[in-house]
């Protein structure tokens, strides 16, 4: 299972760096990627993970609200809207407002404005992680009309450009489909994925489901992206609904991930999920109408319920229940510079020296650990872990505590009429 | 139509009431994500309570972050719901209960709290020194 956690925000860099045997690869927001061009190739090649760059073209076609900032749409977001249209910077910077079916599509389809941003947003990729001196050869070779090798590994993946479609009779669902197959054309070597950016209810549509499996069949591979999708909080009828989409896009064996994704992607592995992406402790789900960004907040990762809480809750919530008190490697370190054996002196030490680093380092281990546990077993185990979670969840009285945990009965429910099927 | 009580109006009167027992009132003070209800303290302790006009769980749930910063603590109901209150709850996690009518009643005193976490208890400390010194300006 490969995870790519995203890159929120330059500062997350030596988080990276420490815990870079704890996940696989990085995901990058293509507007980050556009506001530090010299910084970026850099840091990536220091770090030396795979990655994948997300065009977060939908941005583009949402309330602009969300990528502006003091009246203006923020200087990343014009970089990037620059690197991939003169029509499209026009109309957000210009114009101030937001890309429409109608830009694309009217009488007929608008082939400048496919053509244009497809070749782009793909060029984007393909480029912005080589080192500086690299693009601007890169570029020279492109003026002589000659193809030259690139000396750095480029990304993982291509994805194609994406809109987010609430239904398939939404007509952003034509334009995506069109815009994103225009882009086939450029994908060269690397495997060019598409993104289905789309709502909770189609996952309740299963002819919906089969139709975009064959809509997007020429593909190499998918990144499902359902607005708002939370794991912990959706129906089970949502959660099944995910679990058919992830079946039925990896049906020929081509990769599927998920773009916001927690445990319960981790588990859906074993129904074809090929990974996720998420923020790092962050971000495990997204709404497409979100402010695009990392949220700097420190939340504690319980292994318990698989969820992340507030310092206050883990606080208390390790104060009562001694016996609970995590075990990872950056945990103990802490807890091996106090030689006090008091409990309580041990958790209000621990969470006095759990700075933003070790705190999103404890998230990294933990997971890391889970999703190693996850490949090692098989969905009955899960299934019996889940349930005794559960158990020791209610055991422990966790609603007291404000710690959630009726989420665990809720996936195991899943998974077991999963099994049965 | 009934006219119930509000928090707002629950805290004043034991406001009141820690003040005749010598104490000085903070309310809504900062602890870490959240804010303890009512705060009261004097030369040698710190009182917290969490007012809630009946929702007792939610009460307990609050009080027991403030047992990691206060010497005492306590919940705070409208009397007429006090018998909802399940007092083994309390008894267990060392949480007191005050009932309120028009008086303040103690109805299970609270012991000294053993959970203390010297950093947040010295946090609120500094921001009741910051806030009685704001105020004598």
């Amino acid at each position: 299972m490969r995870v790519y956690y995203r890159l929120g925000a330059v500062g997350e860099k030596k988080v990276f760096e420490d815990y870079s045997t704890k996940y696989y690869g990085v995901a990058i927001a293509a507007n980050l990627a556009a506001f530090y061009p010299d910084w970026l190739p850099t840091f990536q090649q220091t770090l030396g993970k795979p990655y994948f760059i997300d065009p977060v073209t939908y941005a583009f076609a949402r309330n602009l609200n969300g990528i502006i900032r003091d009246l203006e749409v923020k200087k990343s977001f014009q970089i990037l809207a620059r690197a991939y249209s003169r029509r499209v910077s026009e109309l957000i910077e210009r114009d101030k407002r937001q890309l429409n079916s109608k830009d694309f599509l009217t009488d007929c389809w608008n082939t400048e404005l496919i053509e244009e941003l497809a070749g782009n947003v793909i060029d984007f990729q393909k480029r912005i992680t080589q080192p500086p001196s690299q693009q601007t050869l890169v570029d020279y070779a492109k003026i002589l009309g000659e193809e030259i090798e690139e000396r750095s590994k480029g990304p993982d993946f291509l994805l194609a450009p994406y809109f987010y479609f609430s239904s398939l009779s939404d007509p952003w669902y034509q334009i995506s489909l069109r815009v994103a197959k225009q882009s086939l054309n450029r994908k060269g070597a690397t495997p060019l994925y598409a993104v289905i950016c789309t709502s909770k209810e189609l996952l309740l549509d299963k002819p919906a489901l089969q139709r975009v499996r064959e809509d997007y069949e020429e593909f190499d591979g998918y990144v499902i992206w359902v607005s708002g999708f939370n794991e912990k909080e959706e129906g089970e009828e949502y959660l099944q609904g995910f679990v058919k989409l992830v079946e039925a896009l990896s049906e020929r064996s081509k990769p599927v991930y998920n773009l916001y994704g927690e445990y319960f992607s981790a588990v859906t592995s074993k129904f074809g999920l090929s990974g996720y992406s998420r923020g790092i402790c962050y971000s495990g789900s997204r709404s497409v109408d979100a402010a695009p960004g990392a949220r700097i907040l420190k939340l504690y990762y319980l292994e318990l319920n698989h969820g992340k809480v507030s310092e206050t809750v883990a606080r208390t919530f390790f104060t009562y229940n001694p016996d609970e008190l995590c075990g990872c490697e950056v945990c103990s370190s802490i807890l091996q510079e106090l030689p006090s054996k008091e409990h309580t002196e041990k958790v209000s030490y621990l969470f006095d020296k759990m700075d933003l680093t070790r705190i999103r380092g404890h998230f990294l281990t933990t997971h890391f650990k889970e999703q190693e546990e996850i490949s090692r077993v098989d969905l009955a185990e899960i299934i019996k872990r889940l349930n005794a979670s559960f158990n020791k969840c209610k055991r422990l009285n966790a609603q007291l505590y404000n710690i959630p945990y009726t989420h665990l009965l809720k996936w195991s429910n899943v998974l077991s009429n999963k099994s049965k099927n | 139509m009934i006219n119930v009580p509000s928090e707002r109006s629950l805290c004043t009167q034991l406001e009141e009431y820690l003040v005749s027992n010598g104490f000085q009132t903070f309310r809504e003070v900062p602890l870490l994500s959240r804010r303890i209800d009512l705060l009261g303290v004097n030369d040698s302790e710190i009182v917290a309570v969490e007012l809630k006009v009946r929702d007792w769980r939610r009460a307990l749930q609050q009080a027991l972050s403030n047992r990691l910063c206060a010497d005492r603590v306590y919940i705070a109901l409208l009397n007429k719901y006090v018998h909802r209150v399940d007092v083994m709850w309390f008894r267990r996690f060392g949480v007191g209960v005050f009932a309120v009518d028009r008086d303040v009643h103690l109805i299970l005193e609270a012991p000294y709290s053993k959970v203390i976490h010297p950093s947040l208890r010295r946090r609120v400390l500094s921001y009741v020194y910051n806030e009685s010194e704001l105020s004598r300006l």
